[in-house]
């Protein structure tokens, strides 16, 4: 049980989270969960499509094609927490539904994650749920709510209705995790901002801004929401997988800091949420030394 | 510290008898009746023809101090209990910025605490306010769902769902209504479909008590408070027999559980707590300075209790 007391009407002069970014991990699941073959998925698709006037995806289901959240993301609690640094804070956000859309996964993950966190999962946001997902772990962190928090991103391929627009969805079943830890060494995060509305035609302005904020030498990973957009000179960039559109930007980032020569450098990852025209910046400070 | 700045609810205006209700989910008669002498059900509220984004939207104007504030408004969370509620890439929520003018704000579901999220919303709104460097920004929590699926009409033997919804404006700071303490159980043994697993629905029911109680006084000890000094409990709104049973248990006088929405308007999954708030202050019966609770649970399963000072 987690239990706290009142908390402080702010946290201003604006004290530094003592989180860092220790460690990330992106990985894929290939093949489909067992799930995808339970006879409710059908059924509950099927309410959940009908008010819409939306079809089933008939090979989808047929072909019992889909992976599992609780899959995924206890894949990331096995690979980056260590029963001896137990954690605080288990967010887990998604936008794409799983195939068992009535389980909340995220209170399994509170009985599987050593520290048996306080768990949650954020979605309705698109690319911009994992980004809220830093604010919510930064703002734990500074109102003494969180020691330790993991951040889980998943994505699974297979809709199992037919949308009514062209949609967003992933080539493959895929999760990002990012560890953030008290307690010396990781990245410090420097930077959390966004801008609302951005169309289209405004997107190559705003990146420019953002990359005029960054600090010297930093290297920053473009998002897949940001595919079409060309470079912003002024900084060194990398580009995530597209075929990821949520899990990708924090993919590349995972592999960024497991780079150790960039390890003296920030890391910023800038990426777009079509569908709420949304453009998110975080950055992160270089690599404190451990200990 | 954390405070709510204004409750404000929306019960669409189709209160359907639990007879039809039961008559469509092929309930007995006998089961049917269960629900209304021992459960004390009576109907539930239904907008048979508006969608989530409606109901979102209709308990965000209810909330007559968001007119004017609407530029306040740095975040808006919809505490859900339903992991998905619209086929992707469909998003109520944001549908309703739009026609509330908040597309500024910084919005998102939080869910899988089921209908013990409007507790979880409430506390990551204050910590995100607390953090914020504008003292008057507000965040702006929205509960309430669709009854679209059998597993969002009914918890067997236990409960039926409305389509009640209510919206809060969250201060980081504030003169009235403010939270003390919060404590959350999450009990990831208690996963499944109790409609096909009787075995999960049998430890459920058995534990179910000892777990709340627990929850509830975990609260109460770390606002300083006891049972003796709590004036209400805002409960969920499952049914009327297990809250007098846990009041038998505790010794806590059943009439000050707010129960008036168990028959009115059904158990409108996260939005009970704030719909019992609005009716107990409605009603008049908290006064400035009195401490009160808030519990609910949520299948899955959640237990959250919270204190509060009118």
């Amino acid at each position: 049980m987690r239990v706290r007391g009142p908390l402080p009407a702010t946290t201003l002069p604006r004290t530094a989270s003592p989180l860092r970014l220790t460690a990330a991990r992106a990985f894929d699941l290939t093949g489909d969960s067992p799930l995808a073959a339970d006879p409710d998925l059908r059924t509950f698709t099927a309410d959940l499509a009908r008010p819409y006037g939306m079809a089933l995806d008939e090979d989808a289901l047929a072909g019992a094609r889909g992976q599992s959240y609780a899959a995924l993301a206890e894949l990331a609690v096995r690979q980056l927490v260590d029963p001896a640094r137990p954690v605080d804070l288990l967010a887990l956000v998604y936008a794409t539904p799983d195939v068992r859309p009535g389980q909340s996964v995220a209170i399994q993950l509170a009985g599987v994650c050593p520290g048996e966190p306080l768990s949650f999962a954020i979605c309705d946001e698109g690319v911009g749920g994992t980004f809220s997902a830093l604010g919510i772990a930064d703002a734990y962190a500074r109102t003494g709510g969180a020691r330790r928090a993991l951040l889980i991103a998943v994505e699974q391929a297979d809709l199992h209705h037919r949308p009514h627009r062209p949609a967003r969805l992933p080539d493959r079943h895929s999760a990002s995790a990012l560890l953030w830890e008290s307690g010396g060494g990781g990245r410090a995060l420097q930077l959390l901002d966004s801008r609302v509305d951005v169309t289209a035609g405004q997107i190559g302005e705003v990146v420019a801004e953002f990359t005029a904020w960054l600090p010297a030498r930093a290297l920053l990973v473009l998002g897949p929401g940001l595919v079409d957009v060309p470079a912003p000179g002024g900084a060194e960039t990398r580009r995530a997988r597209p075929g990821n559109p949520y899990t990708g930007g924090w993919a590349a980032l995972a592999d960024a800091l497991a780079d150790p020569r960039l390890a003296g450098r920030p890391l910023a990852l800038a990426d777009r949420e079509p569908e709420t025209g949304r453009l998110d910046l975080a950055c992160w400070a270089p690599e404190e030394p451990a200990g | 510290m954390t405070a709510l700045e204004a409750v404000a609810v929306h019960l669409p205006p189709v209160a359907e008898p639990i007879e039809l209700v039961g008559e469509r989910l092929g309930l007995t008669a006998r089961q049917i009746g269960l629900f209304r002498r021992f459960h004390g059900l009576d109907q539930v509220r239904v907008d048979r023809d508006g969608d989530l984004t409606d109901l979102l939207t209709a308990a965000a104007k209810a909330l007559a101090q968001l007119s004017g504030n609407e530029h306040r408004v740095k975040y808006v969370l919809h505490a859900r209990s339903l992991p998905i509620a619209a086929p992707y890439p469909h998003n109520p929520l944001h549908d309703a910025l739009g026609r509330l003018g908040l597309t500024h704000a910084r919005a998102f579901t939080i869910t899988h605490h089921a209908c013990a999220g409007s507790l979880l919303a409430l506390d990551v709104a204050g910590r995100l306010l607390a953090a914020d460097p504008d003292p008057e920004a507000l965040a702006l929590i929205l509960a309430g769902e669709k009854t679209f699926t059998r597993d969002a009409r009914i918890v067997p033997d236990t409960a039926l769902f409305g389509e009640g919804a209510a919206a809060a404006l969250v201060r980081a700071e504030g003169e009235h209504d403010r939270v003390l303490s919060y404590a959350v159980d999450q009990r990831g043994e208690f996963d499944g479909r109790l409609a096909d697993d009787p075995e999960l629905m049998a430890r459920y029911q058995r534990s179910y008590p000892d777990l709340m109680i627990a929850v509830m006084e975990a609260a109460l000890n770390e606002a300083g408070e006891s049972w003796e000094s709590i004036r209400l409990l805002l409960p969920h709104n499952v049914n009327r027999i297990s809250w007098q049973r846990i009041c038998r248990r505790i010794g806590y006088p059943p009439d000050r559980v707010v129960l008036d929405n168990v028959p009115a308007a059904g158990h409108s999954f996260a939005a009970d707590i704030l719909l019992n708030h609005h009716t107990a202050t409605g009603r008049g019966l908290l006064r400035r300075g009195d401490r009160y609770l808030v519990a609910a649970s949520g299948l899955g399963a959640t237990f959250a209790a919270m204190v509060l000072q009118h």
